[in-house]
């Protein structure tokens, strides 16, 4: 079993690997989020 | 940055933040929803489908 001694009991290889699938995941929230945004600003801008 | 997960345990960060982030997209569209600009199409029947009477 890998040392263990951080106070969330991941290894500091597993926190890297778990952050690149979190900015994937967020990358893709922002780029939908952007995709929509530019729609909605083509139908209706609010400026 | 990625040190954070040495400290936050990501089950419960991945919950967390999906429930605040939900709760924000509903709380925003239903603003946006009751705004004219962006609501109007609610209750105003679409010009190219006007509801049958």
């Amino acid at each position: 079993m890998a040392e263990r001694d951080t106070l969330s009991g991941l290894t500091a290889a597993e926190a890297k690997e778990f952050h690149s699938f979190f900015m994937q995941g967020t990358l893709g929230f922002v780029a939908i989020s952007a995709v929509a945004h530019l729609l909605i600003w083509m139908w209706r801008p609010w400026f | 940055m990625w040190r954070m997960w040495l400290l936050f345990d990501p089950r419960r960060t991945l919950i967390a933040v999906a429930t605040f982030a939900f709760g924000m997209v509903m709380l925003n569209h239903l603003i946006q929803l009751s705004t004219p600009r962006y609501g109007s199409w609610l209750n105003a029947p679409l010009a190219s489908t006007a509801a049958p009477k």
